[in-house]
């Protein structure tokens, strides 16, 4: 077996806490949710059980050598999450489109799309348009996806499903854009706006930190 | 290729940026030692995508030498030395260039179809010398033609979708990465390839919108616009976020793809690669979508000091 250790990227010698902040970077770093409908989930899925191997391995041994680190530091995560996993199923749904959920559940998206595709114009409802997407997401068309939940959420605001769907893209794709947008420079704006601010601090404090304001 | 998968330069360290600039110089030595050096014209930064992702893949770490350039023979530069992911990119780019002016003639008119004419023989001569040198790139070639005459026929039937409009591209640039490796490491690079080769349509796309809504010429975004009963600028402006998301998402699936590769943190390419798929794109996403209609500049002024093309 691959050392744990190693595999966690830590020394022999790490302190516990380490160890556990190393596995949750990892664990994050190949959380499921990353790879939601990507055709790389199953090599996630390995990755994510050898880190999950190793930190066991590891909380194991140190437990029976008596060391006073915790061993309930284990990452939980949600497997469902995404739009095409976390369907409920509804009575309500014409057979047609309940067979379709089940397609999606079981991976057999391009079956499903012929289905959908297949239901005439005028029978295309908030849930179709909300199946529709599900399908495209999973191939990646992220603007026709966001815009088909867009329709559907449209077409029943009170459906939460719906809403979740629209709104994990939104997120996913601001988490991400969240490295960008979190640099920028410090413009001269900035600036003054911070001397500005200092210098009331130091006024209330009795003292003086720009004598011109 | 378009020149839009460029890191954002202010946010690499020297070291990094030193190393960028190597691969893109060594990229065009490549394309001029390799093939000819009327292809090195053709380069553009998203070349130097293709071969960090390539080596990064394949282990390779590649060798940074002082030499000289055609541009500026006087003063040496640092290079990455020719190796087998610049020799690859050096004859999928000649395969790239001559579909591209085929591409052209078909889309032209006048004596600018006649210049592309004449442009496509020694195009046609870089692509068979790419071919005799490498026998194994003709399924590649095949590919290529095939995806680029699905888009071609997309885009005269009018296709209303960027997605589907973009999926022909896409598929190329997964085919391009993968090209050649093996199991894992094809797949990663099949998913890297086909993300970005998206990125780069739908991005191209809504850089020319304005343009093409004038000329006629076909472009998803107008196509939309029109169908709405507004100016594609009032489009690109109401649907940014869709736009913006689309682009931010294939990024993060190419990423997290990257992620999965043995080792990649530690490849030197990995700092530029990460910087080029989570600032590097969103920021001239950004650039694109904040000014639509002011053709974006596809050279990035830090870089163009002593890189003669973009």
């Amino acid at each position: 077996m691959t050392d744990p250790y190693k595999v966690l990227g830590v020394s022999r010698d790490a302190a516990d806490d380490d160890i556990k902040k190393a596995y949750r970077a990892l664990a994050r770093k190949y959380h499921p949710d990353n790879y939601a409908g990507s055709d790389l989930a199953d090599l996630a899925g390995e990755k994510m059980k050898e880190i999950n191997e190793a930190y066991d391995t590891i909380q194991r041994e140190r437990a029976n050598k008596g060391s006073t680190g915790s061993s309930q530091g284990g990452y939980q995560y949600n497997p469902g999450g995404t739009a095409g996993s976390s369907y409920a199923g509804s009575g309500a749904s014409a057979p047609t489109l309940n067979r379709i959920r089940i397609l999606i559940n079981s991976g057999r998206f391009s079956e499903a799309g012929i289905l959908l595709d297949s239901i005439p114009a005028g029978e295309r409802g908030a849930e179709w348009n909300y199946l529709k997407g599900c399908t495209l997401l999973q191939r990646g068309w992220y603007h026709d996806a966001q815009k088909y939940f867009e329709i559907a959420c449209y077409m029943d605001p009170a459906n939460a499903e719906y809403q979740a769907a629209l709104q994990n893209m939104r997120t996913s794709a601001g988490q991400y854009g969240k490295t960008y947008t979190n640099i920028g420079g410090c413009s001269t704006c900035d600036l003054c706006q911070g001397l500005i601010c200092a210098d009331c601090l130091c006024e209330c404090c009795g003292g003086d930190l720009l004598r011109c304001c | 290729m378009f020149g839009y998968l460029r890191p954002l330069t202010a946010e690499l360290r020297v070291k990094e940026y030193a190393y960028y600039r190597a691969v893109y110089c060594g990229v065009c030595k490549s394309m001029e030692k390799n093939v000819s050096p009327l292809l090195s014209m053709t380069l553009r930064y998203d070349f130097v995508l293709l071969v960090m992702v390539r080596m990064l893949l394949s282990g390779e770490t590649g060798t940074l030498r002082p030499m000289r350039c055609l541009a500026n023979p006087l003063h040496k530069k640092t290079m990455l030395a020719d190796c087998d992911a610049l020799r690859y990119t050096a004859h999928t780019a000649a395969l790239l260039t001559h579909y591209g002016v085929l591409d052209n003639i078909a889309d032209e008119h006048g004596i600018k179809r006649f210049a592309y004419r004449i442009l496509s023989v020694p195009t046609s001569s870089m692509r068979k010398k790419a071919l005799r040198l490498d026998p194994a790139l003709l399924p590649l070639d095949e590919t290529m033609h095939a995806d680029l005459t699905a888009l071609s026929t997309l885009e005269q039937s009018g296709e209303m979708s960027p997605d589907a409009a973009a999926e022909p591209f896409g598929h190329l640039l997964g085919i391009m990465f993968a090209h050649g490796l093996t199991e894992t490491n094809r797949r990663i690079a099949e998913t890297v390839g086909t993300a970005v080769g998206r990125c780069i349509y739908l991005l191209d796309a809504a850089d020319d919108a304005p343009k093409d809504e004038v000329s006629g010429a076909y472009n998803p975004f107008v196509m939309q616009a029109k169908s709405d009963g507004i100016s594609v600028i009032d489009y690109l402006k109401t649907h940014r976020e869709r736009i913006e998301n689309t682009v931010l998402l294939s990024c993060r699936s190419a990423y997290h793809a990257l992620l999965l590769a043995d080792g990649c943190e530690m490849h030197p390419a990995w700092s530029c690669i990460d910087n080029l798929l989570t600032l590097g794109i969103p920021h001239i996403t950004k650039q694109i979508l904040d000014h639509p209609g002011q053709a974006l500049s596809k050279k990035d002024p830090s870089l163009a000091d002593d890189s003669p093309k973009s």
